[in-house]
């Protein structure tokens, strides 16, 4: 259901236009349903692996009743979610994109705020996200001056503005690793183009193993904007800035959210997280932080303190080997680390030589933690480091038992 | 009275015996909402599903379903489109129903579920569409349908269908329409 602005091109929600069968099958493939049969260029049908549901999903639009049978598809997602319109499309975005709702909670005049502090909001949230991508590929207390490329290419291919939403003033933000996006629907378009569902579904480079930037960048800024309210109750030392850097804090976050903080009227900012089900997820990322005006000032207090902050950057990752990887006929090889840099866990693939990738095989073979030392290099899906990474210890097994580490 | 000045039945104003005006909906609406409200009744007699009543798009009033298990999908359904008139357009061969060629275009465009016109034939005089009394509430009007998924392309700008004398639309037709999509076949 839609309704057109008179004398405009604006329209309220409308699902024929707002949402693809595309988007839906991602929503279903990832949510517990399994396509049954699939007619090519036509149709598919689904069902929930708990067999409590089935629908079929059009594909051709030309077809005569493409809307008619679109809508009994996404009657029955509402009946099975209890989500409907606005509700039920962010739900099937959030499946493949991360959201980032940032919602000023602030006394309205008919559903309107003022234009300029609008702007203000947007303006605090591309600080926020610019500033979470460029600690995340380098961490550091203060993210002012020039932007690395893959900063900025996340910026532009990357981060998406979705619809705005009803509830005071609510900017919805959609990350995801844009590349990867066009690459999973370019896959999609093929299987319903052949009628065949034997394609991968896979990423198609060696990096499976390894977070997304887009990921990443929006778990930083997560963890950040929970420790910016941890901030405001914990008591002001160097440890307390140190943790909050090593959580994605930096000076800039905190002049945004001071920045949003002081808009007349605002009570608090209130910003909640979807987590694309594309990758795994830590199980403690924040799904909501609230941010009340008293405690954005506290907050911004600390800002002085992250600009003084000295940057240190990490060079050493302890953690189980989880992956080796190496050609048929080559000594040397590459392994995947699963590990703590400092205090953050990152997965680093670490590129060794013949004897060093020996050592790796052993320490995978018992289970047992090893460090490495070398230079970190962020790349678009993840950590590497750079050729010449040295073994610089096996730390001894707990006793009696080898030691594993969670999937991060 | 005579014929000649009895006002349409169109015009015609209705009372209860208490005074109370019946409703003042356009005749085609009236129409529109009569062969719903029959082919309703035969599906129901047929126990299938009447879905999509509240949507109006794509030249189909109703879907019709044989399974009715909430929550899933089934094949076993029929779109239809309805059309209620009062002229005389049923002859020994069956209905003759025109269309314009927009409409005869829009009901063969292809589609994922089968689809078929259903045409009511109703008396000219509406009070003799339905019979009402405290024991039963009768529908008057003769149904006939036909397959729209293979007819032919047209080249004028009208045309006038034949929905055979053979295709009452009536409960065994409409179950055997059913059972045939279910295997595979057309309505």
């Amino acid at each position: 259901m839609s309704a057109d602005v008179p004398g405009t091109s604006a329209r309220s929600y409308d699902e024929f236009r707002d949402l693809s069968a595309w988007s839906v099958e991602q929503y279903l493939q990832l949510t517990g349903w399994t396509r049954l049969e699939l007619v090519r260029n036509t149709y598919g049908v689904w069902a929930r692996d708990d067999e409590s549901a089935s629908l079929l999903l059009p594909y051709d639009q030309t077809l005569r009743d493409y809307r008619r049978r679109f809508r009994e598809a996404t009657d029955t997602l509402t009946a099975v979610t209890g989500l409907e319109s606005e509700a039920l499309a962010l739900e099937i975005v959030a499946a493949r994109k991360d959201v980032f709702l940032l919602r000023a909670d602030q006394s309205t005049s008919d559903g309107s705020i003022p234009f300029l502090e609008a702007r203000r909001l947007i303006a605090g949230v591309e600080t926020l996200l610019t500033s979470a991508a460029a600690t995340t590929v380098r961490p550091r207390a203060s993210t002012a001056g020039r932007k690395p490329a893959l900063v900025t290419n996340f910026m532009r291919d990357d981060v998406r503005m979705g619809h705005t939403l009803h509830g005071s003033f609510v900017i919805t933000v959609l990350a995801s690793d844009g590349a990867e996006e066009a690459r999973r629907r370019n896959e999609w378009e093929k299987r319903i183009t052949t009628g065949s569902d034997s394609l991968s579904e896979g990423r198609r480079d060696d990096d499976e193993e390894l977070t997304s930037f887009p990921r990443q960048v929006m778990s930083t800024l997560a963890s950040g904007l929970r420790s910016t309210n941890q901030l405001t109750q914990a008591p002001r030392d160097m440890q307390t800035v140190d943790d909050a850097v090593t959580a994605g804090v930096t000076a800039q976050m905190l002049e945004a959210v001071q920045d949003m903080s002081s808009i007349e009227g605002l009570r608090a900012l209130d910003m909640a997280f979807k987590w694309s089900k594309l990758e795994p997820i830590a199980a403690d990322m924040p799904t909501r932080v609230l941010l009340d005006r008293e405690e954005s000032k506290t907050a911004g207090s600390y800002i002085e303190s992250f600009t003084k902050q000295p940057d240190v950057e990490q060079d050493t990752i302890i953690g189980q080997v989880v992956r080796l990887d190496r050609s048929e006929g080559s000594e040397d090889g590459q392994v995947v680390v699963d590990g703590v840099v400092g205090k953050r866990r990152r997965r680093v693939k670490v590129p060794l030589s013949g004897e060093e990738y020996r050592r790796a095989i052993a320490a995978h073979d018992q289970s047992r933690p090893i460090s490495f030392a070398g230079t970190f290099e962020r790349r678009s899906r993840g950590w590497r480091m750079a050729l010449g990474a040295s073994i610089t210890d096996f730390t001894a097994p707990p006793e009696g038992s080898a030691t594993n580490t969670d999937d991060a | 009275m005579s014929a000649a000045t009895t006002p349409d039945t169109w015009d015609r104003e209705r009372h209860t015996p208490n005074g109370a005006p019946y409703g003042n909906l356009h005749s085609t609406h009236t129409k529109e909402q009569y062969s719903i409200a029959f082919v309703h009744a035969l599906a129901t007699r047929a126990r299938c599903k009447v879905d999509g009543l509240a949507v109006d798009d794509e030249q189909v009033d109703v879907t019709i379903r044989q399974r009715a298990k909430r929550l899933h999908y089934s094949r076993t359904a029929v779109d239809v489109q309805l059309k209620c008139t009062s002229r005389d357009v049923i002859k020994k061969d069956g209905l003759h129903f025109s269309l314009p060629r927009h409409q005869y275009d829009g009901l063969r465009e292809r589609g994922i579920i089968p689809k078929i016109l259903v045409a009511l034939a109703v008396d000219s005089e509406f009070d003799n569409w339905m019979k009402l009394s405290s024991e039963e509430i009768l529908l008057r009007g003769s149904a006939y349908w036909i397959g729209m998924d293979d007819q032919p392309e047209i080249s004028g700008e009208s045309t006038t269908l034949l929905l055979p004398s053979t295709n009452r639309f009536d409960v065994d037709q409409l179950v055997d329409m059913l059972h045939r999509i279910d295997q595979g076949g057309k309505p």
